[in-house]
């Protein structure tokens, strides 16, 4: 029933896209309605900026329906579009993450105090203070893997990069990912003080 | 050394998974479109300067200022001092200019040939008697 209701699904999406193709723009404004959520939330996971976020789902976008005519349906529209996010992601995080260092070295943010947060605060900045230590690609592995529930092969092509290199970014990211809040999410995840 | 509690990872990252609001929607819409809209203009200026380039050309092609029919060399075109246009001047025969600038009426040529004349050095290289002879003439003239 699921496998069905996925083909109908995919057919009902290539007839779509066929019709973007053709230069409906109504078609690619189905596409666009349909997957820019997604396609902000890994943006936003890797760049912890909305505005941000958005430049790059809109030049994604706007990518894709340049190249339009050149996607041949070999993996899903949403697929290709979120290879497209992703470059754009890690060349603006690389950009950024320049500062996050000069941050650390000025000692800007190296202690974080969300005592006082709510929950709903205090877990959006710890997750994001948390992936702040990673490097782009680590990072992306990660967002890719948890926004998206990925596999290792689907984060590989997303990437463009090996699987086995895939294995060893999200290896290192959830290790950092740990350290980083036993250490500051102690009421949740324990001290490493414990290890 | 305490396990890492992966569940409730989990359950942390789906509670701070960020939603886009109905502005943002629009403002990505929005974006998109004008973006689609400048690339276009920008494909449009593109081929409106290319055409207005080959038109140039083709007239140019056309029109070749350059050919060898011309008597005056090409290179006359390109001085850039005054002095340079003076020298470049001198080294045409005085016919070829007169040529190109007077066309080839006969009358026309006459005059400026006789305006451009130093009458009185030429006078000045005559004998006194032949100065006379000349003025005595000029007077029957008239």
């Amino acid at each position: 029933m699921e496998a069905k209701k996925e083909n109908w699904r995919h057919d009902l999406e290539s007839e779509i896209i066929q019709k973007a193709q053709d230069g409906d723009t109504e078609a690619f404004e189905n596409l666009m309605t349909a997957h820019q959520t997604q396609i902000f939330q890994l943006a936003y996971r890797m760049l912890d900026n909305r505005d941000d976020a958005l430049d790059v789902v809109q030049e994604a976008f706007y990518r894709a329906w340049r190249s339009l005519k050149k996607f041949r349906g070999e993996s899903s529209f949403r697929l290709w579009v979120e290879t497209i996010a992703t470059r754009l992601c890690i060349s603006k995080y690389r950009k950024k993450r320049v500062f996050i260092g000069i941050e650390e070295i000025i000692g800007l943010g190296s202690k974080p105090n969300w005592d006082d947060e709510i929950d709903a605060d205090k877990y959006r900045k710890a997750i994001a203070s948390a992936l702040k230590r990673l490097t782009a690609r680590e990072r992306m592995a990660f967002v890719l893997r948890m926004e998206e529930k990925y596999s290792t092969e689907e984060v590989a092509k997303v990437m463009n990069i090996s699987k086995g290199t895939v294995k060893t970014l999200l290896h290192r990211a959830k290790e950092k990912m740990k350290k980083f809040l036993r250490t500051n999410l102690l009421d949740e995840f324990g001290s490493i003080k414990n290890e | 050394m305490n396990e890492f509690d992966e569940k409730k990872f989990d359950e942390i990252w789906e509670s701070t998974m960020s939603v886009l609001t109905p502005r943002e929607m629009e403002k990505i819409r929005g974006g998109i479109w004008h973006k689609v809209e400048k690339h276009r203009k920008a494909l449009k200026f593109r081929a409106v300067f290319v055409t207005t380039a080959i038109i140039i050309i083709a007239v140019i092609i056309a029109i070749d200022p350059f050919s060898s029919g011309n008597n005056i060399d090409q290179n006359d075109f390109f001085v850039f001092s005054e002095k340079d246009y003076w020298q470049q001047l001198e080294k045409i025969p005085e016919d070829e200019i007169i040529y190109e600038v007077i066309d080839t009426d006969i009358d026309s040529i006459a005059n400026v040939m006789i305006y451009e004349s130093d009458i009185e050095s030429a006078i000045s290289t005559l004998s006194n008697d032949e100065q006379e002879e000349l003025l005595v003439a000029l007077a029957d003239e008239i």
